[in-house]
């Protein structure tokens, strides 16, 4: 996102907080077009178009299976269909406008994109028909949400597939190209958090146009906050009054969020640890100040475009929640994980975590406590590595602060009691916390190179570089 | 105290335009700060690169290139300087830093007498005489005692405005008119002349963000002795076969090119450099020997644009009693990367040998 686009969408964040009447149908237009006007361009020129379409898609398909009748209603949503439908025409007829500053101007010919709304429209038309078998159909719509997930995240899947398409199509075979589908693992998250919670029976029903706005509210599809639903309607519903301390509060977390994402991060960048460094650099020294500058950038980058997410949901009278929470000054890996990406963590907490520590406590097979501590931190951490992508890289990563947490964990209990002397005395407690904070910065920071690096192999290399053994 | 968001904003407003106006009214020398030389070690060649590199920045301001660079540290008296200009095969495209030529040179550690002979790399890529005036003009503020100008046809035949002559159009507006060397794009040099908003904070952005981060990229340098991504592999990839047009630049053969050839700006820089000797090279280039080598010598020249410039050259140079040396198939055809200027790093030090001697006469009577 660039400094013009921020300055763009909180022109529409002010008028859309300052909208009284139709201020959904409002917020629910804007974001529809942030979809199509942040999708980067792609080397496959159709795909620039159809990613956003797919994401509005499967969003009115999942809330048409988690709808009742009542709140399906026609009278209820035509507006919204409405809306949606213009957005995607308007943006497909800029073959026509060639408005390139906006958009690609090569979109698909319109009858492609009227039919794609018409194929969705007749799916939510055909979903009262599922009856009695509706639970079904809300696991296989989880599942399949998990499997594109998976797809997406394994570029060379999607590419082969997308060329075996190509082919059967009658197109000679392509060159594998890399896709980036936009928003779609924040945008998976929430509505899997929609479908699981239906089927729990804990979901409400609500109409279209609340709904999609939940899911790709847009300051924050493509970056998070990952809120949950039950907060973000009635934030919608009841918008917090934007009185002086509220734009002062929504200015100041913008002007912060940019200031990390553009000043501090983006200068960061410039001596992060990368794979071309990591190539070059000879030296301890200096790979722990790439490495170091490389977990500050990730931060900032990532809390700025929180920053600048919570400001413009506050300009609209949505308070979303935190993210961070100062991860890099917690003494333990625990707390790190309570304060880093903290909406991600407690969708895995909600929907992971829990679920799995209470059917293996629950089952017949009597299993010692740290075996179930071990099973549940690792397999939530590989998962949540593999969230960012299906590579070695990424599941090493996972199953470095897994072991990480469980490590930590059995520390801590150990430690408790043989620690707690030392805690009394003031000296102590700081030895004990400045020591927890500096061990967890770096291990948190070591776990980055897997991060950083294409392969196991150069974040091994790379890691015998640091410790001077290479 | 309850302040209206307002009032805070027409402040800020206020503050932004304040500052942008004092900012262009003093004209802070910004360019000549840097943190090389001082905090880290000055760059062995000009930055140059792109974007996408992560050990480059484009920067074409003439200032801050040299102030970044090692020829602005304190020139001692047991120092004999030598400066070389040229274009992108002396500044040693796809070479990196260790390979490129004075850091090759520097390495015989050249002594005479009580003297150690330095060499510096003031090449920038970009073929343009003027260009190379430019770099000469500000070279002569760092005290050479010699200076090596690699030349090639290209360099002499005018081109398109670059980036680099728009970024120092003052500097050189004032050589071309001081020495009346005639160019072509003089006009759109003068159209470039910096306007007061230009001078704000707010027109300044693109090179206050460069300089900015080319004092970051200090650390980078610093680390890793690299100013750009890990070059391409030596070895040619240049085909001995080659193209049967036989035009230069679009032109057809035709017997006054020499006409356009701007050896007057070579006495310019006789005159600028002063009592400080000049030797002339004409650079190697690449020949090949394969399909059409009659009607080229490679895809950048034409037997009968280059043959001209080389005797056009040769006479000038004797004319003018230049100090001068033809090397035009001085290296191998095997020592060239990718493209008929560019040396691999053994062709780099082929080169060396053979200059060698020359700047030897030179340093050491």
């Amino acid at each position: 996102m660039s400094i013009l686009q921020l300055a763009i969408l909180t022109i529409f964040a002010v008028i859309i907080g300052q909208w009284k009447k139709a201020r959904l149908l409002g917020l629910l237009g804007t974001s529809a077009f942030v979809l199509y006007w942040l999708q980067p361009p792609q080397a496959m020129v159709n795909m620039t178009f159809w990613f956003p379409t797919a994401t509005l898609a499967v969003t009115v398909l999942a809330w048409s299976l988690t709808a009742s009748a009542e709140a399906r209603s026609w009278k209820r949503n035509w507006q919204a269909a409405l809306v949606l439908t213009g957005v995607i025409l308007l943006v497909d007829m800029n073959r026509y406008f060639q408005i390139e500053q906006v958009f690609i101007t090569m979109t698909p010919r319109l009858q492609w994109a009227a039919a794609a709304v018409a194929i969705v429209a007749a799916l939510v038309l055909l979903m009262p028909l599922l009856g009695k078998f509706q639970h079904l159909y809300y696991a296989i719509a989880a599942s399949g949400l998990v499997a594109l997930l998976a797809l997406i995240k394994t570029p060379s899947a999607l590419e082969r597939l997308i060329g075996v398409v190509s082919t059967l199509r009658g197109n000679e075979a392509m060159e594998l190209v890399p896709l980036s589908w936009l928003g779609f693992s924040y945008v998976s998250f929430r509505l899997l958090h929609t479908i699981l919670d239906r089927k729990a029976g804990r979901f409400p029903s609500v109409p279209l146009a609340e709904y999609v706005n939940y899911v790709i509210f847009f300051p924050s599809f493509t970056a998070g906050p990952i809120d949950r639903f039950e907060h973000f309607s009635n934030e919608l519903n009841s918008p917090a009054l934007l009185d002086r301390q509220g734009w002062m509060d929504a200015g100041e977390r913008i002007f912060a969020g940019m200031f990390k994402k553009f000043v501090l991060a983006d200068a960061l960048a410039w001596i992060a640890l990368n794979d071309e460094f990591a190539r070059q650099l000879q030296t301890s020294g200096w790979m722990w100040m790439f490495l170091y500058a490389y977990s500050l950038r990730i931060f900032f980058d990532f809390s700025g475009y929180t920053d600048i997410a919570i400001g413009l949901g506050r300009l609209m009278g949505v308070r979303l929640p935190e993210n961070f929470a100062a991860p890099y000054l917690k003494p333990n890996l625990t707390q790190f994980w309570n304060s880093w990406h903290m909406t991600l963590t407690q969708w895995f907490r909600a929907y992971y975590f829990n679920p799995l520590t209470r059917a293996i406590r629950s089952s017949k097979l009597p299993l010692p406590q740290p075996l179930i501590v071990f099973v549940a931190q690792v397999s939530t951490m590989v998962l949540i590595g593999l969230w960012h992508g299906v590579s070695a890289s990424f599941l090493l990563w996972g199953l470095w602060h897994g072991i990480g947490l469980f490590i930590q964990n059995r520390w801590s209990d150990f430690a408790q009691t043989r620690m707690s002397a030392l805690a009394q005395f003031g000296v102590g407690q700081s030895v004990v916390k400045y020591a927890g904070i500096f061990v967890t910065f770096n291990f948190v920071s070591l776990g980055w190179l897997f991060f950083i690096l294409p392969t196991p192999a150069l974040a091994w290399q790379a890691a015998l570089k640091l410790f001077g053994i290479a | 105290m309850d302040v209206h968001p307002l009032r805070i904003l027409i402040k800020a407003l206020f503050l932004f335009v304040a500052l942008n106006i004092i900012y262009a009214l003093i004209d802070p020398p910004i360019s000549q700060v840097s943190a090389y030389n001082t905090i880290f070690p000055g760059r062995v060649r000009m930055p140059f690169g792109n974007d996408v590199d992560p050990f480059a920045v484009m920067v074409d301001d003439v200032d801050v290139m040299f102030a970044s660079h090692s020829v602005s540290h304190k020139k001692t008296t047991k120092e004999y300087r030598v400066v070389l200009i040229g274009d992108s095969s002396i500044w040693g495209e796809n070479l990196a830093a260790h390979e490129s030529i004075s850091v090759l040179w520097n390495a015989k550690d050249i002594q005479c007498g009580d003297r150690s002979v330095k060499i510096y790399n003031l090449a920038y890529p970009h073929p343009s005489v003027i260009k190379d005036l430019v770099i000469l003009d500000k070279a002569m503020e760092y005290d050479p005692d010699l200076v090596v100008w690699f030349v090639t046809l290209n360099t002499l035949i005018p081109r398109r405005l670059s980036p680099f002559l728009a970024a120092n159009h003052e500097r050189a507006v004032r050589v071309l008119d001081t020495y009346d060397i005639p160019f072509v794009q003089e006009d759109a040099l003068l159209a470039s002349e910096t306007t007061f908003f230009q001078k704000t904070l707010v027109g300044q952005r693109s090179l206050l963000a460069r300089l900015i981060k080319l004092q970051a990229l200090g650390v980078v340098w610093a680390a890793t002795s690299a100013d750009m991504k890990t070059p391409l592999a030596s070895g040619s990839v240049l085909s001995p076969d080659i193209d049967g047009d036989d035009r230069y630049r679009g032109m057809k053969p035709a017997p006054d090119l020499n006409k356009m050839m701007l050896f007057d700006a070579i006495k310019a820089g006789h005159d600028i450099a002063g009592s400080t000797p000049i030797i002339i090279f004409n650079e190697p280039m690449f020949i090949a020997d394969g399909v059409n080598k009659d009607i080229r010598y490679n895809d950048f020249y034409p037997r009968w644009a280059y043959d001209q410039f080389r005797e056009s050259l040769h006479a000038a140079a004797l004319t003018s009693q230049w100090n001068y040396l033809d090397l035009w198939n001085a290296i191998p055809s095997e020592y060239f990367s990718d493209t008929p200027l560019h040396l691999s790093a053994q062709g780099e030090q082929l080169l060396i040998e053979e200059i060698d001697p020359v700047l030897n006469s030179f340093a050491c009577n």
